[in-house]
């Protein structure tokens, strides 16, 4: 298709929504409203999602070695575990210059001792939370070992809540993008009822599928995206309102700053809303087309 | 150009609409479709827009099994054939230059070029004077003249007219038949089907008649029914 001819259906696609503007305007504000669920959504999701990453991150179990251990071979015995997804060695020096670091101006109580006092360690990842006190009972019982400490095991249990909820969110996208694709189906099919001697006149002119499709294409495309554009504002005001309430109200919930969410939000929004007019629009014209 | 061979056609709600037709129409040729209602006559012309495929048997148009053509290929059949319908089937919103231009449009022809052959289409059916006017604003006879300027405004090597004097009085009626003559004229191939005994034997062309969806007679100056050729 030539671009001029594409420029002049895309017009048509925009007349056809305006000609029905008041049907246009229903669609575009249910589309919207939902496209604004959709962003909470994904709001919920990105925060749920680094929230889950910051909690198994703390689901480590550190091992500390006796002085003269060997941690080559405490290493490989470790690393023989199942349960046991990264080992990562920190040695008494660099633990000690770690300290120093963290002690910041005060680590010149550190130049006291004539000794390093802190021992080879071991941070172990485990890839089933609930594994972990069994796992650092055995790991005790090791000669070489003098101490395991992990993080508590409650952890677990909210860990898998969160992991559960994002999950629900991601389900609830789906039904959400699902409702936004029916109503824009619905809603195209009108035109297209109302085009229909237009498009059997056009297919006996011989007009191809393309050529007949564009304008309901654009006319679904347009629809998406000024609703993924009204959503979009809603949401951004929506988190920054968040972001002024949940630091205070949850303190202990961490909230993923503003340049984070809401780009990747607005981002979701516009190609969702694309590929539902796009779709919306496949779906309503199909079959006209036979 | 237009051959059937053997074309039979069911519907998918089990009418059997046509029965073994066997015919060939050449380059050039005026052509009457004649027989009852239901005979199917349209069916025919439905057969060579490609818009039905046969049920059995082979239509050619132009030499190419249309069953044999790609989705890609059928717009391009399409472009050489015009159509015109009984009830004109024009667009209410656009007026009557644009009414004619929608078939260039699709194509993608230049826009001058599109100006230009609208202009000189709606010379050859007699409504330049009318190219800004809304189908309503015309008569009958006159809206079935910017269908026909529709069809052949793309130079179509055919053209097919389904009753397009049924809904006309017997004067535009005419009018319309000398148009299709004049069409004819200049090279394209004209299938008509008709109820229209008089225009039919008056123009004593080809007449195809059908019956039950069969062809039952095949003429090459014929009439509408064999009475009438007997009582001249
Ligand atoms: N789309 C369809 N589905 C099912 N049956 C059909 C369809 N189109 C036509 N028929 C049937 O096929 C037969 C032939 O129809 P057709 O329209 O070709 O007849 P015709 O000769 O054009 O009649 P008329 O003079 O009334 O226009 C009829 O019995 C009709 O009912
Ligand atoms: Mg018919």
């Amino acid at each position: 298709m030539k671009l001029r001819t594409a420029f002049r259906l895309a017009g048509e696609g925009m007349a056809n929504l305006r000609t029905r503007s008041g049907m246009g305007l229903t669609a575009v504000t249910i589309i919207t409203l939902a496209f604004v669920i959709q962003g909470l959504f994904i709001i919920a999701f990105l925060n749920l999602n680094s929230l889950d990453e910051s909690l198994t991150q703390r689901l480590q179990m550190r091992v500390f070695l006796r002085d003269r251990a060997n941690p080559v071979a405490v290493g490989e015995a470790l690393s023989r575990f199942p349960e046991v997804e990264a080992i990562t060695f920190v040695g008494k020096d660099e633990a000690l210059e770690n300290l120093r670091l963290q002690l910041g101006e005060r680590s010149d109580l550190l130049d006291l001792m004539t000794e390093n006092p802190l021992p080879d360690t071991f941070v172990i990842k485990v890839n089933d939370p609930y594994a972990l006190p069994q796992l650092a009972e055995q790991i005790r019982s090791f000669p070489e070992v003098e101490e395991v400490v992990y993080g508590q095991e409650s952890l677990g249990k909210l860990l898998d809540l969160v992991t559960l909820i994002s999950r629900f969110s991601l389900l609830g996208m789906v039904v959400i993008f699902l409702a936004t694709l029916f109503i824009a189906v619905n809603t195209i099919r009108l035109t297209v009822i109302a085009r229909k001697t237009e498009i059997e006149i056009r297919k006996l002119v011989g007009a191809t599928s393309g050529y007949i499709r564009a304008p309901f294409v654009f006319e679904g495309i347009y629809m998406g995206l000024v609703s993924a554009g009204l959503a979009s504002l809603a949401g951004d005001f929506l988190y920054r309102f968040l972001l002024t309430r949940v630091p205070t109200a949850l303190p202990f919930l961490p909230i993923l700053p503003r340049e984070v969410v809401v780009p990747q939000m607005v981002a979701a929004l516009f190609g969702l809303g694309l590929v539902m007019g796009i779709v919306g629009s496949w779906l309503s014209v199909r079959k006209y087309l036979k | 150009m237009i051959q059937f061979f053997d074309v039979s056609k069911v519907y998918a709600n089990g009418t059997v609409a046509l029965n073994r037709v066997s015919f060939q129409v050449a380059k050039g040729e005026f052509v009457f479709l004649v027989g009852p209602s239901g005979s199917g006559k349209s069916t025919v012309l439905r057969l060579i827009t490609r818009e039905e495929k046969p049920t059995e048997g082979k239509v050619l148009i132009n030499g190419r099994n249309t069953v044999r053509l790609s989705r890609r290929e059928i717009p391009h059949l399409r472009r050489k054939i015009g159509v015109v319908f009984q009830d004109f089937r024009l667009l209410p919103k656009l007026t009557v230059a644009q009414n004619v231009a929608f078939a260039l449009e699709v194509c993608e022809l230049p826009r001058r070029e599109i100006k230009r052959r609208v202009a000189s289409t709606l010379e050859l059916v007699g409504l330049a004077d009318k190219a800004g006017v809304y189908p309503h604003e015309l008569s009958g006879g006159e809206q079935q003249r910017v269908s026909i300027a529709r069809a052949v405004v793309n130079n179509p090597i055919v053209l097919l007219a389904d009753e397009p004097t049924g809904n006309l009085d017997p004067e535009h009626s005419w009018e319309i038949v000398r148009l299709l003559e004049t069409i004819n004229l200049r090279g394209t191939t004209v299938l008509m089907a008709t109820h229209n005994d008089a225009i039919v034997n008056a123009l004593q062309r080809r007449v195809i008649a059908m019956a039950e969806g069969c062809v039952v007679r095949d003429e090459l100056r014929g009439s509408y029914s064999n009475e009438a050729q007997n009582s001249i």
